[in-house]
């Protein structure tokens, strides 16, 4: 599929598999992967920068003897994620509306 | 983790030797992190390197993205340079666009700082300005001290919102370059989240050093409006009639005087022939000048000089002033000798040049004689007897009629 994330979309779908539960990196990559087709090349910056924005932080646990670093969404992030869900609503309306059109 | 997943690893970390460790620690750990969940999972290593893709494109991003956060966090020429230097190679167009919107980021960023020194600058006018005055008109101190107030504002503000702009170009810059890299399966487009939200914050530091320069601005005006300054600057520039003058008067008999002897700031000098018997000598002095006429034997000296109420007034003497120091000499006299100089104010002869020889040192083109124009910054002409006219001008017309 080639679909063109744009403007934050992969930072958004990020907060919201978070939303649901604590992730590790090869976790949370599995999860997105399910939905989109992307390289790691392009997640671990993400996670980056929502760390740095404060949407995010990270915490390890131990498992199978290394420590395994976890990924946690912040109430920051949170209210940042109901903020662009509610635009990503506003635009599939939008859109419902203009398929509606071509049929 | 298996011979040929610690080698990729370890290429990575090669790659990123200068960097800062944590920034290295950071993202090596979190690909081997993944590579050690993958394993667990059971994915085969070939399987593993092609989801993470080649090494050195890793690289690149991790680079390029540590460059524009280094870019987002503190925007500067220095951090610019240094990261657009370090992006990874780029496509052409990229980078020719890149490279045009940075340059235009510099530009702003000198123009920024010529405005601060504009500050030094003002500060600078305005000490000089007030070892110029004479501690007796201290509104004249206050109100320079407000000049340097406003300047400081002014130059301020324009330096600050200069800056600020370059900053915003250089951020801009580096996600434009962002979405050169072409490592990504997915193009990240420009982050809109982090921009809105570092603007945001910027805007609120943002309207507090512009209150503080309107402040100092409004502060710095309502100094120098007590003391008259701008008016008079004003007056003086465009040669218009102070408000108030002092007319001084003084007349001499007409055979005890040999000589004249006038210098002038920048008032203007005529001297023309009168149908009485006294040398008569007409000073209107405004509030910013003095006159002071002294007879030594048979020598009158006048002198026209800055009363300590305005700085700079030798720069501004060059200005023409319409105030007059008027000098009128009857039929016959003893006179022999007249001279006659001034910074900026006009002189004018009248009905004297048959009997004078007149010199005349002043601009070119600003020399009239009997309504020609002199092509020329010297004018001689003999007169019928051993009587002398000397006139020099800095900056004021000679008129001879």
């Amino acid at each position: 599929m080639d679909i063109q994330l744009k403007k934050g979309l992969l930072e958004t779908l990020v907060l919201a598999k978070l939303q649901k539960e604590d992730m590790y990196g090869y976790k949370l990559s599995e999860e997105i992967n399910s939905i989109v087709d992307i390289a790691e090349t392009a997640l671990y910056p993400v996670l980056r920068r929502l760390k740095i924005q404060g949407f995010l932080k990270t915490y390890s646990e131990e498992h199978n003897g290394r420590l395994r670093k976890y990924y946690r969404i912040t109430d920051k992030g949170r209210s940042h994620l109901e903020d662009r869900v509610q635009e990503l609503i506003e635009l599939n309306r939008i859109i419902e509306k203009i398929i509606e059109g071509e049929k | 983790m298996t011979e040929r997943l610690k080698g990729f690893i370890q290429s990575i970390k090669d790659s990123l030797k200068e960097w800062p460790e944590n920034d290295i620690n950071e993202a090596i750990s979190f690909y081997e992190e993944f590579i050690e969940d993958a394993l667990e999972e059971g994915l085969s290593e070939d399987e593993i390197i092609s989801r993470l893709g080649m090494p050195d494109s890793i690289v690149k991003t991790i680079k390029a993205e540590s460059r524009i956060e280094n870019v987002e966090k503190r925007p500067g020429p220095l951090n610019l340079l240094k990261s657009f230097i370090a992006m990874p190679a780029l496509k052409t167009s990229i980078f020719i666009g890149g490279i045009v919107s940075f340059l235009i980021a510099f530009m702003l960023y000198a123009l920024a700082f010529v405005s601060y020194m504009g500050i030094a600058g003002g500060i600078l006018i305005a000490i000089t300005g007030i070892k110029q005055i004479s501690p007796d008109y201290s509104l004249g101190i206050i109100g320079m001290v407000g000049l340097a107030f406003s300047s400081t504002a002014i130059f301020g503000i324009t330096g600050y919102l200069i800056w600020k702009i370059a900053n915003i170009l250089s951020v801009r810059t580096m996600h434009f370059l962002r979405r050169g890299i072409k490592t990504q399966k997915i193009s990240l487009k420009k982050d809109t989240t982090a921009s809105v939200k570092s603007t945001s914050l910027k805007s609120k530091s943002r309207k507090k050093v512009i209150t503080i320069f309107l402040i100092l601005f409004i502060t710095g005006f309502i100094l120098i409006i007590p003391s008259g300054l701008a008016q008079r600057y004003f007056s003086i520039w465009n040669s218009m009639r102070p408000v108030s003058v002092t007319v001084k008067k003084s007349s001499f008999s007409a055979n005890e005087i040999k000589a004249i002897d006038i210098t002038t700031m920048n008032s203007m000098v005529v001297i023309e022939r009168n149908i009485g018997n006294d040398i008569q000598i007409t000073y209107e002095e405004p509030d910013w000048l003095s006159g002071n006429l002294e007879k030594r034997g048979e020598i009158i000296t006048f002198k026209e000089t800055p009363n300590g109420r305005l700085p700079f007034m030798n720069f501004i003497s060059r200005h023409e002033g319409i105030t007059t120091v008027k000098v009128s000499l009857p039929e016959n006299t003893s006179v022999t000798k007249i001279e006659i100089k001034s910074n900026g104010g006009n002189i004018t002869v009248k009905g004297l040049e048959t009997e004078y020889s007149i010199s005349v040192k002043a601009g070119n083109r600003k020399i009239r004689y009997k309504d020609m124009l002199v092509e020329k910054d010297r004018f001689e002409r003999k007169g019928n007897s051993n009587r002398v006219i000397d006139i020099e001008t800095g900056n004021g017309f000679v008129i001879i009629e």
